[in-house]
């Protein structure tokens, strides 16, 4: 098993999707899962979550944001403004 | 309603009865042979000229999972070694760099990274264990001597990008609309588990802002199945409370509370109790009130400073040796009564005083003492705020998040500024004492001048500048600290009618509800729902020797409702206005339940005044929202 060149699954959530698999992964995987926070939600249409994680489970990364109709731009800006940047050169163009 | 928990032993402070003895030392790093350095220059100048990758271990000294890593992990020979000979390993502990969890934090605790030299973020994970982690490094290192200077390409274009968004023009506001807070309840509504009480599946945490939301828009709004979830989730809830020394753990693992992590904070003790002091206010629930007795007896027995009257940080889940070494896991302590809890020692206390933490203990305080009659707690509140100010703030610094040595660490937090705020006007609301409210307009102040920004609106998690390492480069408006900043400068606006506050307080609205993150539903629709609603003004008028008058004061000061502002105005003392009202005085006590433009007619009675908010409530109900 490889941590850093494994190829990483790059996915779109809604908000009840991220939760649950969060869990799932937490109880799959015996992983230590802090607090997740108080209920998140968005006044524009849709909520968005970018999960980046290993064949074994780790969650490595994860944007979210909210959506618009016409919303791609402002998710791009929003990986951009979130700005925790996850480096591996070959995974990279799965990430943008 | 019936609560699902049996005290098996009730001791208390307050009742004079036995104090348990404490340790308050923790230090990070127990049990580990790691020599890890501390954020700042000197290991970040260690990385660029050894050219290193950085280890660093966002960690927290009552994280049982951060225990066990220090026990294999950081035990490991190999782990050790390659340490050692290619990274430079740092240690952070949560609590003391809120601006570095809020820029590093992943998942949860603790949050493994690997960072290039200057700070930007390779690889995160959790708890990792010592093959994994040898692995890890292992290839971090090769990925790193191979492809460095790709790497290094690839941060600068991370740099390019927040350099563009700073030069982007001004955004356009977004009108605040008040159906964002019945949005906001639809929400709630829709992740509330009616069958546990509390919101979403499993884990169960603490969702004190849902429930404030729950109670107090529910009140307001005469929504029975909100307010219903509100008094559920507290009734349920209380499967989180010690059974022996009273105080709630930190989150249960299951939906229906059970399998706590047991380690408690002191600002999910500040939280818990302002919520089940409002429950008791706004039912008349003795079980409420006993609730928030037991909080507050596990704060004053463990939790606070002998010395100082200060309120240390946190109390760990696990009984440990002095090596970290754990001698008795959570799970098996808590389930002891008080005398074998004794025999197998007792979980050690984090003894640092942070602001944001110690002005919400303050908060809840003041705001219990009047609700449960304790005078004590007022005089205690007042002592901590009173010393915070003097010692933490500087009006050009900003408030410092501790105080090592008589010296502050770490100025200009947001999140202790809005803290402390919000205590320093409870205590006006409470005391009347106009320089508690001269304390909050000027952190109010600092706090613009070195956080908020111009371009925007809103306001920055800490103050920039040159010498900021690493992601702390960044600026970063935090959601959550700007949704309460608008709320504190909101309420400067009522306790001063100056309109540059209720300005503020809309920009920093605006600017949250203009970002296309996610916000904590129940917080913003507070918000929203504060600054459309009028908040509810009672007026007593009477001589400052009037018995009847005090009566009805004390009424006043006892009912439930979120926001309220209680005045008491002396007929010799000139004209009695608030607001565009001016109050007439017949020559006896009265009380007036008014909004800033409008009245209903007086009540006489203390026993009356109840009746006579719901009256009001009933036409704000019809010319509101």
């Amino acid at each position: 098993m490889s941590i850093l060149r494994i190829p990483i699954f790059f996915c779109i959530y809604t908000f009840n999707d991220h939760i649950s698999l969060i869990h799932r992964l937490v109880e799959l995987k015996g992983l230590r899962h802090g607090p997740n926070g108080p209920i998140y939600g968005c006044f524009l249409d849709t909520f968005f979550l970018f999960l980046i994680y290993t064949e074994v489970g780790a969650v490595i990364r994860s944007y979210q944001g909210c959506l618009s109709e016409s919303g791609r731009d402002k998710e791009s800006s929003l990986i951009s403004l979130t700005s925790k940047l996850f480096i591996n050169p070959r995974q990279r163009n799965e990430i943008s | 309603m019936k609560f699902q928990v049996i005290f098996s032993c009730i001791f208390s402070l307050l009742l004079g009865l036995e104090q348990p003895a404490f340790s308050h030392q923790v230090e990070l790093g127990h049990g580990s042979d790691v020599q890890w350095l501390d954020w700042g220059s000197t290991a970040f100048a260690r990385a660029k000229a050894e050219d290193k990758l950085i280890l660093l271990d966002l960690t927290a000294v009552w994280c049982h999972a951060c225990h066990l890593m220090d026990q294999t992990t950081y035990a490991d020979q190999q782990v050790l070694t390659l340490l050692q000979e290619n990274f430079i390993a740092i240690r952070v502990d949560t609590d003391q760099r809120p601006d570095l969890e809020a820029r590093y934090r992943t998942g949860g605790w603790p949050t493994t990274s690997l960072l290039l030299p200057t700070g930007e973020i390779l690889f995160q994970a959790n708890s990792l264990e010592p093959e994994v982690m040898v692995k890890l490094l292992q290839e971090a290192k090769v990925l790193y001597d191979s492809e460095k200077e790709d790497l290094q390409q690839q941060a600068d274009q991370l740099w390019d990008r927040v350099k563009v968004h700073g030069q982007k023009n001004e955004s356009p506001r977004a009108p605040l609309r008040s159906s964002m807070a019945s949005h906001s309840v639809d929400m709630m509504k829709r992740e509330y588990d009616s069958v546990n009480g509390g919101f979403r599946n499993h884990p169960k945490f603490f969702e004190p802002e849902a429930i404030q939301m729950a109670l107090g828009y529910g009140f307001f709004e005469n929504d029975e199945e909100l307010i219903n979830m509100g008094l559920m989730t507290l009734e349920r809830q209380v499967a989180l409370l010690d059974p022996v020394w009273g105080g709630f753990y930190r989150y249960a693992e299951k939906a229906d509370w059970s399998q706590p992590h047991f380690e408690k904070m002191l600002t999910i003790q500040a939280q818990n109790l302002h919520n089940y002091v409002s429950a008791y206010q706004y039912t008349g629930n003795a079980e409420y009130k006993y609730i928030s007795k037991r909080i507050i007896d596990f704060v004053e027995k463990v939790l606070a400073d002998p010395q100082t009257g200060q309120f240390f940080e946190s109390q760990d889940a696990d009984v440990r040796d002095q090596d970290g070494q754990t001698l008795v896991a959570g799970a098996k302590y808590f389930s002891l009564n008080m005398i074998d809890r004794k025999a197998r020692g007792r979980p050690l206390v984090d003894g640092r005083i942070y602001t944001g933490s110690n002005a919400d203990m303050t908060w809840a305080y003041l705001y219990a003492a009047q609700a449960l009659e304790m005078p004590i707690l007022k005089k205690r509140a007042i002592q901590v705020l009173t010393r915070m100010v003097a010692e933490r703030f500087d009006p050009e610094k900003g408030l410092s998040h501790e105080e090592v040595n008589s010296s502050g660490k770490l100025h200009g937090i947001l999140s202790d500024h809005i803290r402390l705020g919000m205590a320093l006007l409870e205590a006006f609301r409470v005391t009347g004492d106009i320089q508690f409210l001269q304390n909050g307009e000027a952190l109010a102040q600092s706090t613009q001048l070195l956080l908020e920004d111009d371009k925007d609106g809103g306001f920055f998690d800490r103050p920039d500048s040159p010498e900021n390492l690493g992601l702390l480069k960044i600026p970063t408006k935090p959601a959550r600290e700007n949704i309460q900043a608008a709320r504190l400068y909101l309420e400067l606006f009522h306790l001063t009618n100056q309109d540059e506050y209720r300005l503020t307080a809309e920009r920093t609205l605006q600017s949250v509800v203009n970002t296309p993150q996610p916000l904590p539903i129940a917080l913003i629709g507070m918000a929203v729902d504060e600054w459309f609603r009028p908040p509810v003004h009672i007026a007593v008028i009477g001589m400052s020797d009037d018995e009847e008058s005090n009566v009805l004061l004390a009424e006043a000061h006892q009912l439930y409702c979120p926001g309220k502002m209680v005045k008491k105005f002396n007929p010799n003392n000139g004209t009695m206005k608030w607001g565009e009202i001016v109050f007439p005085y017949d020559g006896k006590p009265a009380a007036f339940l008014c909004t800033d433009k409008m009245c209903l007619a007086p009540v006489y009675q203390a026993e009356e005044l109840k009746g006579r908010l719901d009256e009001l409530l009933k036409a704000l109900r019809e010319t509101v929202l």
